[in-house]
C-alpha cells in the first residue's frame, strides 16, 4: 500500500510562513496505471505485441507510450523532476510539466487527464513562476519507505491569485510528450498574495507489513492516531 | 470488480471494510484447485508490502535515470542456437521492466515460497523460493500474464496472474508470495512486492493460482 500526502506551505514576500496545511492525497489517476502497465509489459519482438496501453494527453487525444526510444541502451523515463520554468523557457522547452497548480477545484474522476485551469509559467496575472521540481531518492525512515516531490511556486504578479488544484505532469524523455498522472482538488483554496511563495510537497509513503491502518476519520479531526492492524 | 462468481469476498468489499487511505494499493487472490481443477479455496487479501525497490523503480522512471539497477530502456539483441546441427539466429528488440514471464521461468513474475519471515522494506527476494520443476519441493510455473486494465467507477487497475502446479509427488506448504520484475537494461531481477500468508498446503497434483491486482482509487 502506498499512501500520499500533500503539504502546502505559503510564505509572504519576506519569507514569513502565512499558512501551512497537510491533506491526504489519493489522486493518482488512470494515466499512472497505464504507465505502470506499459512499463511492466515492455516489449519483446519474439512475440505478438500485447494490446498497447494508451494514456490520455491534456488535449484529450490518446497516446500510445512508445516502447523503443532513442538508441538501444539509452535510459529513458517519464520525468517529474522539471527544471525551473525560466530555464526550460530559455532552452525552448515546454514548461507545463512537473508539479503544476491551477485555479479550478472541480471534483476528480479517475480518468481526469488535465488540470482544469492551470497557471502557465510566467510572471503576470494568470501566471505562476515555477522553480524546479525535486524528488528525493526513496529512503526508509524507520517505519516506512518515503519519497518526496517538491516544487516552489511564486506569484510574481501584483494581484492575489488562488490555487485550488495541484497536479503532477510527467514529460516523456526525448519525445517531450506530457501527460497528467495525478491531480488533487484542494479541500479549501489557498490565496496567494502578490509576491508570495507556495511550497508544494507531495510525499509518497510505502507502508510495509504489518499495516499501520490509518482511518480516514482520524484525518478528519486532524489527528494521526493510527490503528495498528495486521491485515 | 468481482473476483469471481460464487465468492462473497471482493476487492471492493475489502476496500469498504478497511476504509484505507492510499494512493496505490495491491491485492492478491490465491485460488487453490484440486487435481480435477475444482477450486477448493480462495483467499483475497490486501497485499502487505510494497518494498523499497518499488519506490526505487518509481524514482528511476520519474527521473529518467539508472537507479538501484532500475532503468527503462530497450536493447537489440541477436541470439543464435543450434538444433540438430542447424544454426539459427534472430534479432529481437526487448524493453521494459517486465512483470510477465514465460512458462517455467521462475526468475521473475509472480513467485511463491515457503518462508515465513515477516516482510521488511529491504527485502530483496523471497526467503525461500519454490523453484520451477517436478522435483521435491518444486512446482511447475505456468506463464505469468498481465491482464487488460480495467476502469470501474473511481478505480483503475490491472492484474498479474500466474498458476503453479504441484507435480512433485508430495505436498508443498506455500507461505509467501511475491511479484518480481526483470529489468531489461540491467539484466537484474528485482522483487517489488512480498507477502507472507497463512500457510497453504498444496497437495501433489493440485494447483495454485495467484493474482495480484494493482490499483489506484480516488
Amino acid at each position: 500500500m502506498i499512501k500520499g500526502y500533500l503539504k502546502l506551505a505559503l510564505y509572504d514576500r519576506d519569507g514569513r510562513l502565512l499558512e501551512e496545511r497537510v491533506q491526504e492525497m489519493r489522486s493518482l489517476l488512470d494515466n499512472f496505471i497505464v504507465l505502470l502497465e506499459s512499463v511492466f509489459k515492455g516489449v519483446d519482438t519474439r512475440f505478438p505485441p500485447p494490446e498497447p496501453p494508451k494514456v490520455t494527453l491534456p488535449d484529450g487525444t490518446l497516446y500510445q507510450i512508445p516502447r523503443t526510444l532513442l538508441t538501444p541502451g539509452t535510459v529513458v523515463g517519464w520525468r517529474v523532476d522539471a527544471e525551473a520554468g525560466e530555464i526550460l523557457y530559455l532552452r525552448g522547452e515546454p514548461t507545463d510539466w512537473g508539479v503544476i497548480v491551477g485555479s479550478d477545484d472541480s471534483p476528480n474522476t479517475i480518468t481526469v487527464y488535465r488540470l482544469y485551469a492551470p497557471y502557465p509559467h510566467g510572471k503576470g496575472v494568470g501566471y505562476m513562476n515555477y522553480l524546479s521540481t525535486t524528488i528525493t531518492p526513496p529512503y526508509f525512515d524507520g517505519a516506512n519507505v518515503r519519497m518526496d516531490i517538491t516544487r516552489l511556486v511564486l506569484n510574481e504578479s501584483d494581484s492575489t491569485q488562488v490555487v485550488r488544484e495541484v497536479g503532477v505532469m510527467v514529460r516523456e524523455y526525448y519525445t517531450w510528450q506530457r501527460f497528467l498522472i495525478a491531480r488533487e482538488a484542494l479541500a479549501s483554496p489557498i490565496s496567494m498574495p502578490p509576491r508570495s511563495m507556495l511550497q508544494v510537497t507531495i510525499t509518497l509513503v510505502a507502508v510495509p507489513a504489518p499495516f499501520t491502518v490509518i482511518y480516514v476519520s482520524d484525518f478528519a479531526v486532524g489527528g494521526e492516531t493510527a490503528t495498528r492492524s495486521i491485515v | 470488480m468481482s473476483v469471481g462468481a460464487g465468492y462473497s469476498v471482493s476487492v471492493e468489499d475489502l476496500l469498504e471494510k478497511l476504509r484505507l487511505h492510499y494512493n496505490v494499493a495491491s491485492f492478491f487472490r490465491v485460488d487453490l484447485a484440486d487435481g480435477g481443477g475444482e477450486t477448493v479455496k480462495t483467499l483475497v487479501k490486501p497485499s502487505n508490502s510494497f518494498l523499497l525497490s518499488f519506490m526505487d523503480m518509481l524514482y528511476s522512471l520519474f527521473t529518467a535515470k539508472l537507479y538501484m539497477d532500475f532503468a527503462y530502456s530497450w536493447l537489440r539483441r541477436t541470439e543464435s542456437f543450434t538444433i540438430e546441427g542447424r544454426t539459427t539466429s534472430y534479432t529481437r528488440d526487448i524493453a521494459g521492466i517486465q512483470a510477465w514471464a514465460l512458462k517455467e521461468d521462475d526468475s521473475h513474475g509472480i513467485i511463491v515460497g515457503t518462508g515465513t519471515a515477516p516482510p521488511t522494506a529491504y527485502d530483496t527476494w523471497l526467503e525461500s523460493q519454490v523453484r520451477n520443476g517436478t522435483g521435491a519441493g518444486q512446482m511447475l510455473h505456468m506463464s505469468c500474464d498481465i491482464l487488460t486494465r480495467r476502469v470501474v467507477a473511481d478505480m483503475s487497475s490491472f492484474d498479474v496472474k500466474r498458476s503453479f502446479v504441484n507435480a512433485s509427488g508430495g505436498a508443498i506448504r506455500v507461505s509467501e508470495l511475491g511479484l518480481a520484475v526483470h529489468v531489461v537494461r540491467t539484466g537484474r531481477n528485482k522483487l517489488l512486492i512480498r507477502d507472507v500468508i497463512d500457510p497453504l498446503d498444496v497437495p501433489d497434483g493440485w494447483s495454485l493460482t495467484v493474482t495480484y491486482t494493482i490499483l489506484v482509487k480516488l
